[in-house]
């Protein structure tokens, strides 16, 4: 302790040197924290798009267009799933669930809607009654629907009301801010998928492509070990073929791959050099510290301080500074975190994954999305550039002063 | 070695490239005596202390602090030795800039496991007190004059009650006024100490109060008379 007072004492003699070392080492702290956080919020943002409806991927097939463009039918890239490459995707390896759904469109002279039609489970209607605003979660076994909030205002269209649907009335029993979950797979109108595999199956420009059956899909939504993704994804492409639609986060990845690359790879060059120049700094002031002392520590020999308790004390001084250092750069670091609070990226989804008609105009949103990620400090990586900096910070001065002087007495004599 | 010398020197040499500074220089020194060693400048006479004090190394020959034989002494018991039978005051004090007079006189004190810290604390001050300096404890050297610190720098090197005392030109950076008075205080302790006091000066009139003069010349002691 009588060492540490020591210390304490010797830093705030040589304010300027203690102040320069221990902005090194802030800076160097600071960026790599930062930047990672960023980077980390990059990262989050590439799978929200898909994450927001529940599932990991989304699997279609591209098919044909009906020879007539009216009543109920499959948008293009929503053409029948067979029922043995369901079963297939739900045996692989790392996939945790499948629901599946109908997707479908009604396109009648003097309106457009969207339908879904879409299984009980994580990624379906219990999606839905997430974002459900008004009304009642629907159940497997209704025969009613969840409509779309901007849809509502659009046709004017409140809770109890019923709604066509394909020649067929069903109560509206709530309404879904469906945009709160994004903007993949939203559709105007939603029902249990039973319904809608019975519209499809009478919808005769389904037909007229399909052999479409009771227990059919043509859109589904899986969940996936995310360690597995990759391979599970490479999979159903296989299994799929040229005409399978197989979403994820790596599909957005390169809609994102910029700003990914600014943030990760961009970010940890930077990162590298500003602590390379931090250890730079560090290295050329404890250094000149050492030099300037050289006399100092001689004199700490002559009075009898045994050389590792010399070190030690040149130890100590730098790792208070390393550790002011340190937590200076961290406290900075969340106090920028708090100040940017998100990054906002805006993504061109895919046409697959919101198909609405471009030839209705009244039907043609907006296909990009933004998405907003909080900032978060990555306490790992924090930690990890903590450690860093303060070995560093100990690693140059142990090694200036690894071993004594072997001529003490020629700093100290008279002649 | 008789039991009641002080310092023992055996034929030691040092070279310092092709320079010879000591040239098989022997000096006994009984415990309790102070020896004043004079010459001119490079004779040799602050190389004789470094080795004496350990902290400069022999090409050859033997020196004895108290019956220890230096040579056979490791760096930590070195330490240990200087810290507890060695007191240094050096020309240019050599004092921690970033310490008060009192935690300059504490330094040499921070590993004596034998004292409490209250009891180390209370020495330093009773000896910063005897050299006249009661009032100014927390003073860092840069606010006290060169007198006041080589005061601060004879409190250093006798808190551990060291039986031999090393000067190497104490008042060389001192007025003549300030530089008696200095030596006049640090003979005085020295003496109520029973220490044993090798100091080296240019100054005549401050080595005709010693009870050895040694006199050095070109590497050699030219006389030494008691």
């Amino acid at each position: 302790m009588i060492t540490l007072h020591y210390a304490i004492q010797e830093l705030a003699f040589r304010r300027s040197r203690s102040l320069i070392t221990i902005a090194s080492v802030a800076v160097a702290v600071l960026a790599a924290v930062l930047l990672t956080a960023l980077a980390t919020s990059y990262g989050r943002a590439v799978h929200a798009p898909v994450e927001t409806v529940g599932a990991d991927m989304v699997v279609q097939i591209t098919g044909d267009i009906p020879p007539k463009l009216e009543g109920l039918v499959f948008p293009h890239p929503n053409a029948l799933i067979p029922a043995n490459a369901v079963e297939n995707i739900r045996g692989m390896d790392g996939v945790l669930s499948v629901t599946r759904a109908v997707y479908l469109w009604e396109l009648a002279p003097d309106h457009y809607q969207s339908v879904l039609g879409i299984e009980d489970g994580e990624a379906g209607l219990q999606s839905l009654s997430e974002r459900l605003i008004e009304g009642r979660p629907l159940k497997t076994g209704d025969s009613a629907v969840l409509i779309d909030s901007d849809f509502a205002a659009k046709r004017s269209l409140k809770v109890g009301t019923m709604l066509d649907v394909g020649g067929t009335e069903f109560p509206v029993v709530g309404i879904v801010d469906a945009a709160r979950g994004g903007k993949v797979v939203r559709a105007d109108v939603y029902m249990p998928i039973a319904p809608a595999q019975r519209l499809a199956t009478a919808a005769p420009q389904v037909r007229a492509l399909y052999p479409f059956g009771p227990d059919d899909a043509n859109l589904l939504l899986v969940k996936v070990d995310r360690q597995s993704l990759e391979g599970v994804v490479q999979k159903v492409n296989a299994l799929l073929g040229k005409k399978g639609i197989v979403s994820s986060e790596l599909s957005f990845r390169e809609a994102l791959s910029g700003v990914l690359f600014l943030s990760q790879r961009m970010g940890l060059i930077v990162a590298a050099v500003i602590a390379l120049f931090a250890a730079a700094f560090v290295l050329r002031a404890t250094a000149s510290a050492v030099t300037e002392r050289r006399r100092e520590l001689a004199v700490l020999q002559a009075i009898g301080w045994p050389w590792q308790r010399i070190r030690q004390e040149v130890l100590i001084e730098n790792g208070v500074l390393a550790l002011a250092g340190v937590l200076l750069g961290v406290v900075v670091a969340v106090l920028l975190t708090f100040v940017l609070g998100s990054v906002s990226v805006t993504i061109d989804l895919p046409w697959d994954l919101s198909s609405t008609p471009h030839f209705i105009p009244e039907a043609t949103l907006d296909r990009t999305q933004t998405i907003t990620v909080p900032i978060a400090i990555p306490w790992l990586a924090a930690a990890a550039a903590g450690i860093g900096g303060l070995v560093v910070a100990l690693a140059v001065a142990a090694m200036l002063v690894a071993s004594p002087p072997q001529q003490p007495w020629s700093l100290l004599r008279s002649e | 070695m008789n039991n009641e010398t002080g310092i023992q020197v055996d034929g030691v040499t040092k070279r310092y490239g092709a320079l010879e500074v000591l040239r098989g220089v022997d000096l006994s020194v009984p415990a309790g005596k102070f020896a004043a060693v004079i010459g001119k400048s490079g004779s040799g006479k602050s190389t004789l202390i470094g080795v004496v004090s350990g902290l400069e190394k022999p090409d050859s020959g033997r020196v004895l602090v108290q019956g220890h034989d230096l040579s056979h002494l490791d760096q930590r018991q070195m330490a240990e030795l200087r810290r507890l039978s060695i007191g240094i005051v050096f020309q240019n004090f050599s004092l921690i800039p970033s310490l008060s007079a009192l935690d300059n006189v504490l330094l040499p004190t921070f590993f004596d496991e034998r004292t409490s810290v209250r009891e180390r604390r209370a020495r330093a001050t009773e000896l910063l007190d005897q050299v006249g300096l009661h009032d100014r404890m927390q003073h860092r050297p840069s606010e006290l004059s060169g007198g006041e610190q080589q005061r601060v720098a004879i409190a250093r090197a006798l808190v551990n009650g060291p039986s031999i005392l090393l000067a190497d030109e104490p008042t060389g950076n001192l007025d003549t006024e300030t530089g008696t008075a200095v030596l006049e205080l640090l003979f005085a302790m020295g003496r109520a100490r029973a220490t044993t006091l090798l100091v080296v000066t240019h100054d005549l009139d401050i080595a005709a109060k010693a009870d050895m003069i040694i006199e050095m010349k070109d590497g050699r002691i030219q006389h030494a008379n008691t």
